[in-house]
C-alpha cells in the first residue's frame, strides 16, 4: 500500500518522537537523532519527514502556546498516533522475527 | 541579545517564500537550531549555515501560495500579463520579429552547445578514464606521430615503467566471416589482449569479463553483430567462422561474450575482438618484433603519476632494448585517453579524429550569434519601452511605485524571453534529427538538459532579463509623471543613446567577425578541393588485394584487367591512394655526413605507375621495361626526398635504404598521398620483387568516364576468376574527399550557424533603424519642411551609424584575422588569409548598413510631411 510505507529516516524520526513524549517537534527530534546516532540532520529533512508522516497518520500535531522562547513564536508539537505505534512495532517484529532465523555466522 | 540573531536577509527570504501556515513553526526551529548551532561550532559558521538550512527548508509544500501574496500586487501580475499581451497586438510584426530572432538565437546556441558537450564526452563514460593513457609511437628526429605502436612494448616496458598497472593492446584485421555460403568482410575485427574487456568500461551483456578473451580462438561480439549473424543475442557458445585476410588463414571462432554496442561517443569502435593468443600460431614472433607497428596500446597510470619523470624514463628504454643511439629515432607519448578524441590531428592512424580548433571555432559562433540575438533583442525591447512613457506617467499618477513599475517591466520581460527559451528548445527537439544526420552524430533529446546546457541557458536567461529590463525599470522611472504627461518629454531618450551605441558597435563587430571567418573558411575548404595533389584523381579507382595469396596473382590479373573495354591505364603499386604510408626504411644518401637518421617512405609501384595516376617528373626519366636494371637497381625519388639530400642533380647518384643501394633516375612532384592537414614526406618509388611487406598489393586504374558501369562489370568478372571474396575498389576523388568529410560537414555546418548570426544582426539593425527614423519622423518632416534635401536627412542619420561601424572594423577584422590565422596553421597547405576578404566582410555590412538606414530614412523623407506634423 503506497502511502503508509516507512522509510529509514521516517522510521528514526517516528521512534524519536515516540521518545520525546510531549516536547516532540524538529528542533528536539532533531538534537535527539543527532545525539543518539551521530548523523549530522538538516533541520528540513526533519521537519519534511514530520509533514509527511503528519499526512500518512502516524503522527498528530498541535500548535504548543505562546512562550518566552523564540521570541514569542509557536511550536508544532507532535505526538504519536495509535497507527504510528503500530506501525513501528510491526517493523520491530519482522526485525526480530528475520533475525531470529539469522544462521550462526562466524567471521 | 543583538548579536546572535540569525542573519536577517536569509529571514527576509524566508518570509519571502515560505506559506504564512508554515512560517512561524518553521522560523522558530530555525533559530532555535541557529542559537544551537552558535554553542557548538561559532557565529560565523552558524550565520553561515543559516543561510543553508533556509535554502534547503524550501520544498513544495511550504511554499506560499498564489493567493497569500499581497493582493494589490496579484491583482497587478495579471494586468501587466495583460497590457504586455496588448502591446505584442499593438506592434505585432514588430514584437513577432524580435521574439523570433530571440528564439532562433537561443535555437543555434543550444544545439551548437550540445554538439561541442557531445565532443567533450568522448571516452568519458569508462572508469577511471583519467588514469587511462594512449602509447603514441614517436619519432623524435622526424616528428612523426602513430597510434600503431611495437608489440615488444608490452612485454619490455613494465621493467622501465612500473608506474604502469595495466596494459592492453589491440590490433586490427579485415576478416572474412563465411556463413550461409555468404562471405561478408568485416573492418571492425580486432585481436585483443586477455586483461582488455577488464580494462575498458564497455558493457558486457552475457559472458565473464575476465575470462572471455583468455582462450585462443575466442571472439566477443557487438550485439548488433550478433543479432546480424544469429538474429539473437545470446549467442555465447556458438561458433563463428572467419578468415584472416593478412595472413590468409581460417579460424573457427567460438563466442565467449556479447557485449553492447560501442557507444558513439568513444574513439575505439569495433564489432568483434579475437583473443589475442590465437595469433601467435598466424603471426608467430610477433611479440618480439620490434619492426612491426601495428597494435594500438593502452596503460593504466596512478591518478598523482609524475609524467616528467616518466617521460624520463622514456630514451633509457630504447638505449636498453634496441641499441645505442635508438632514442633517436624512438619515443613514447603517453596521451590521456580523454583527449584522443580532440588531441590527435597530428597522429596517424585511423580512428575518426576531432578537431579542437573547429570545436574552437563553433564555440566563438554560437556565443556571437547568442551575443546578436540578445542584443537585438535588449535593443528593441528597451527602445519600444521607451514610447511607453505615457503609461508609466499614467501609472504614477494613480499611485503606482517606482518599485511596482520596475516590477511591470521584469514580469513582461521575463515572460517573454521564458516563451522563446520554451520555443526554442522545443524546436531544438524538432531540428535535432535533421541536425545528427548533418553532423554525422547521435544525439538525443535528452541532451538538452545536460547541466552545463541548463546552466548556460538559467545564465542567458539572467544576462538578458537584466539587460532588455534594466533599462526601462530604471530610466523610465526616472521622469517625473506630469511631464511625461504634459507631453514635455516625448519619450526618454537622451542621455542614454550611447548605451544603444555601443550595442549597434557590437553588432556590427559580429556580423563583421562572421563574414569574415565564413570567407575565409570557405576558402580554405576550396583551397583544399582544388588543391594540384601532383596527380590526377579524376576517374582513377583503386583495387585493394589483401589477401596475401592473390598477390603472387597479381600481375596476371593486372594484364587481364587491362583488356576490360574501358582501362585506359592499369597499374600496381605498394600503397592505396589516399594512404598514410607507413611502410619505412633507414635512409642514407650519397654526400650524407652526419649520423642523424632518416626514414623514407617506400612505394611499390610497375612501369606504368606515373602514367596511370598522370605525375610529372620534374628531373630524369620513367622506369622502363626496356632496361633490365629498371626493375631491381633503380628508384624515383620524389622532390621531398631530394630537398633532404641537398642535391644538385641527381646523374649517377645513389641512395641507401636499410642495407640496399638504388641509383635515383628521376624526381617526380610532391605527391600528396594523404589529406593536406599532413606534410609530404621523402618517398621512394620503385619496382619491389613481390613476397616483401612492401611488395604491391594494389591496383590503380584510369578508367574511360564513358560506359563506367561495363568496365565495373568486366572488371568484376575479372576478380571473381581470381577470387571468392566480394569485388571492393574505390573511387580514387572520393576517398579524398572522405579524408575530410567530417571537416567538409562541418565546415557548412558552421557557414550555417555563422549565416544565422549575420542575419540576426541585419534584422537588429533594422529594426532599430527603423524604429529611430519613425521616432525622429518629426524632425525630418520640419528639416524636409525647412528646405533639407533627401541626402542631407540621410547624412544627419548615416554619419553617427558610419562612425560606430568605422570604430567596430577596426575593433573585429584584427580579432578575426588572428582567430582564424590560428585556425589555417592546422593545415600543412593553407591559403593566407588575404586582406581582400577583409574588403569584402566590410563592404557587405556597409552595403547592409546603408540599405537598412537608406530605405527607413528615406520612407520617412519621401513621404508627404503633413502625414507626421499633423498630430500635434
Amino acid at each position: 500500500m503506497k502511502g503508509t510505507h516507512l522509510g529509514e529516516f521516517e522510521e528514526l524520526v517516528l521512534l524519536t518522537c515516540a521518545l520525546l513524549v510531549n516536547s516532540a517537534y524538529s528542533v528536539t527530534v532533531g538534537a535527539k537523532i543527532k545525539e543518539q546516532t551521530g548523523r549530522s540532520i538538516t533541520l528540513s529533512t526533519v521537519h519534511t519527514a514530520l509533514f509527511r508522516l503528519e499526512k500518512k497518520g502516524f503522527l498528530e500535531s498541535y500548535m504548543g502556546g505562546t512562550t518566552g522562547e523564540r521570541g514569542g513564536r509557536r511550536k508544532r508539537l507532535y505526538r504519536i498516533t495509535a497507527s504510528g505505534f503500530e506501525t513501528l512495532n510491526q517493523a520491530k517484529e519482522m526485525r526480530s522475527r528475520m533475525w531470529s532465523l539469522m544462521p550462526d555466522y562466524k567471521f | 541579545m543583538k548579536s546572535v540573531q540569525p542573519p536577517r536577509l536569509a529571514d527576509r527570504f524566508l518570509k519571502f517564500y515560505c506559506s504564512s501556515q508554515y512560517f512561524e513553526e518553521v522560523q522558530g526551529d530555525l533559530h532555535e537550531w541557529f542559537a544551537m548551532r552558535v554553542e557548538e561550532k561559532g557565529l560565523v559558521r552558524a550565520r553561515i549555515l543559516y543561510y543553508y538550512d533556509v535554502i534547503t527548508y524550501i520544498r513544495g509544500f511550504r511554499l506560499k501560495r498564489i493567493n497569500e501574496m499581497e493582493g494589490n500586487n496579484r491583482m497587478l501580475l495579471v494586468n501587466y500579463i495583460k497590457v504586455a499581451s496588448r502591446q505584442f497586438k499593438k506592434n505585432f510584426w514588430y514584437s513577432t520579429l524580435n521574439a523570433l530572432g530571440l528564439t532562433v538565437g537561443i535555437l543555434s546556441a543550444l544545439l551548437i552547445s550540445i554538439y561541442i558537450l557531445d565532443e567533450l564526452s568522448f571516452d568519458r563514460f569508462h572508469k577511471d578514464s583519467e588514469s587511462i593513457y594512449r602509447l603514441v609511437n614517436y619519432n623524435p628526429s622526424g616528428g612523426d606521430k602513430s597510434d600503431a605502436t611495437p608489440s615488444p612494448w608490452k612485454a619490455n616496458m613494465k621493467s622501465t615503467f612500473p608506474e604502469i598497472s595495466e596494459h592492453t593492446r589491440l590490433g586490427q584485421d579485415v576478416v572474412l566471416i563465411k556463413q550461409d555460403e555468404q562471405n561478408t568482410l568485416e573492418a571492425g575485427f580486432y585481436w585483443a589482449d586477455d586483461n582488455f574487456m577488464s580494462f575498458f568500461g564497455f558493457e558486457v551483456l552475457s559472458g565473464d569479463r575476465k575470462q572471455m578473451l583468455l582462450e585462443p580462438n575466442s571472439v566477443v561480439v557487438t550485439k548488433s553483430k550478433a543479432l546480424r549473424y544469429f538474429g539473437d543475442v545470446d549467442v555465447v557458445g556458438r561458433t563463428l567462422p572467419i578468415r584472416v585476410y593478412d595472413g590468409n588463414k581460417d579460424f573457427l571462432m567460438k563466442i565467449t561474450g556479447v557485449i553492447e554496442d560501442v557507444p558513439d561517443n568513444s574513439h575505439l569502435q569495433f564489432d568483434f575482438l579475437g583473443s589475442m593468443s590465437s595469433t601467435t600460431e598466424m603471426y608467430g614472433k610477433f611479440e618480439q618484433w620490434w619492426g612491426l607497428n601495428w597494435l594500438r596500446s593502452y596503460v593504466k597510470l596512478p591518478n598523482d603519476v609524475d609524467m616528467e619523470a616518466l617521460l624520463k624514463k622514456v630514451p633509457d628504454f630504447f638505449e636498453r632494448h634496441r641499441g645505442e643511439g635508438a632514442s633517436q629515432y624512438n619515443g613514447i607519448i603517453f596521451q590521456p585517453l580523454i583527449d584522443i578524441r580532440l588531441g590527435s590531428t597530428d597522429i596517424g592512424g585511423s580512428t575518426v579524429k576531432g578537431n579542437k580548433d573547429f570545436i574552437f571555432l563553433f564555440g566563438c559562433v554560437a556565443i556571437m550569434v547568442l551575443l546578436a540575438a540578445s542584443i537585438n533583442y535588449v535593443n528593441l525591447t528597451t527602445a519600444k519601452s521607451s514610447l511607453r512613457g505615457k503609461e508609466v506617467g499614467m501609472r504614477k499618477v494613480f499611485g503606482s511605485s517606482r518599485k511596482q513599475i520596475a516590477r511591470q517591466f521584469y514580469v513582461e520581460c521575463s515572460f517573454q524571453i521564458l516563451v522563446a527559451l520554451v520555443l526554442a528548445v522545443g524546436f531544438a527537439m524538432l531540428l535535432l534529427p535533421a541536425f545528427n544526420s548533418i553532423v554525422d552524430k547521435d544525439m538525443i533529446p535528452q541532451d538538452f538538459f545536460q547541466t552545463p546546457v541548463l546552466v548556460v541557458m538559467g545564465s542567458v536567461y539572467l544576462f538578458i532579463l537584466l539587460l532588455a529590463g534594466f533599462y526601462p525599470a530604471l530610466v523610465m522611472n526616472r521622469f517625473r509623471p506630469v511631464d511625461v504627461i504634459r507631453g514635455s518629454i516625448s519619450g526618454p531618450m537622451g542621455g542614454k543613446s550611447w548605451l544603444r551605441r555601443l550595442q549597434v558597435l557590437v553588432q556590427f563587430s559580429i556580423a563583421a567577425f562572421l563574414i569574415s571567418s565564413t570567407l575565409i573558411v570557405m576558402n580554405q575548404m576550396r583551397h583544399i578541393n582544388q588543391f594540384d595533389k601532383g596527380f590526377n584523381t579524376q576517374q582513377l579507382i583503386n583495387i585493394n588485394v589483401d589477401d596475401r595469396s592473390m598477390q603472387k596473382d597479381l600481375m596476371l590479373m593486372k594484364q587481364q584487367m587491362s583488356q576490360v573495354a574501358g582501362v585506359k591505364h592499369i597499374s600496381a603499386s605498394g600503397e592505396a591512394l589516399p594512404s598514410a604510408m607507413n611502410f619505412t626504411m633507414g635512409f642514407r644518401w650519397e654526400g650524407k655526413n652526419d649520423d642523424a637518421k632518416y626514414d623514407i617512405r617506400i612505394v611499390a609501384i610497375d612501369y606504368d605507375y606515373l602514367k596511370t595516376i598522370e605525375a610529372n617528373l620534374t628531373i630524369g626519366r620513367n622506369l622502363s621495361e626496356k632496361l633490365s636494371t629498371d626493375s631491381s637497381q633503380v628508384c624515383i625519388i620524389n622532390e621531398a626526398a631530394l630537398r633532404k639530400t641537398g642535391w644538385e642533380s641527381i646523374d649517377g647518384k645513389k641512395i641507401h635504404l636499410d642495407n640496399s643501394e638504388r641509383e635515383v633516375v628521376g624526381v617526380v612532384e610532391n605527391l600528396h598521398y594523404n589529406s593536406l592537414h599532413a606534410a609530404v614526406d621523402p618517398v621512394v618509388y620503385m619496382i619491389v620483387a613481390p613476397g616483401s611487406r612492401a611488395s604491391a598489393d594494389n591496383l590503380i586504374l584510369k578508367l574511360e568516364t564513358a560506359n563506367l558501369a561495363n568496365t565495373l562489370s568486366g572488371l568484376d568478372d575479372v576478380w571473381k576468376s581470381f577470387s571468392d571474396q566480394p569485388f571492393d575498389f574505390s573511387f580514387v576523388d572520393k576517398s579524398f574527399a572522405e579524408l575530410y568529410g567530417d571537416e567538409n560537414k562541418f565546415v557548412k555546418v558552421v557557414i550555417g550557424f555563422a549565416l544565422v548570426g549575420i542575419f540576426l544582426t541585419v534584422l537588429g539593425l533594422v529594426g532599430l533603424v527603423s524604429f529611430m527614423a519613425e521616432k525622429h519622423a518629426k524632425e525630418i518632416s520640419i528639416r524636409k519642411v525647412l528646405g533639407a534635401g533627401k541626402m542631407e536627412v540621410f547624412s544627419k542619420f548615416g554619419a553617427p551609424f558610419f562612425l560606430i561601424f568605422l570604430i567596430s572594423m577596426v575593433l573585429a577584422l584584427p580579432v578575426s584575422y588572428l582567430l582564424m590565422d590560428k585556425w589555417l596553421q592546422n593545415f600543412a597547405f593553407s591559403v593566407k588569409v588575404s586582406w581582400p576578404v577583409f574588403l569584402i566582410a566590410s563592404g557587405v555590412s556597409l552595403f547592409i548598413t546603408l540599405l537598412s538606414i537608406g530605405s527607413q530614412t528615406l520612407k520617412v523623407a519621401t513621404s508627404n510631411p503633413v502625414k507626421y506634423l499633423s498630430d500635434q
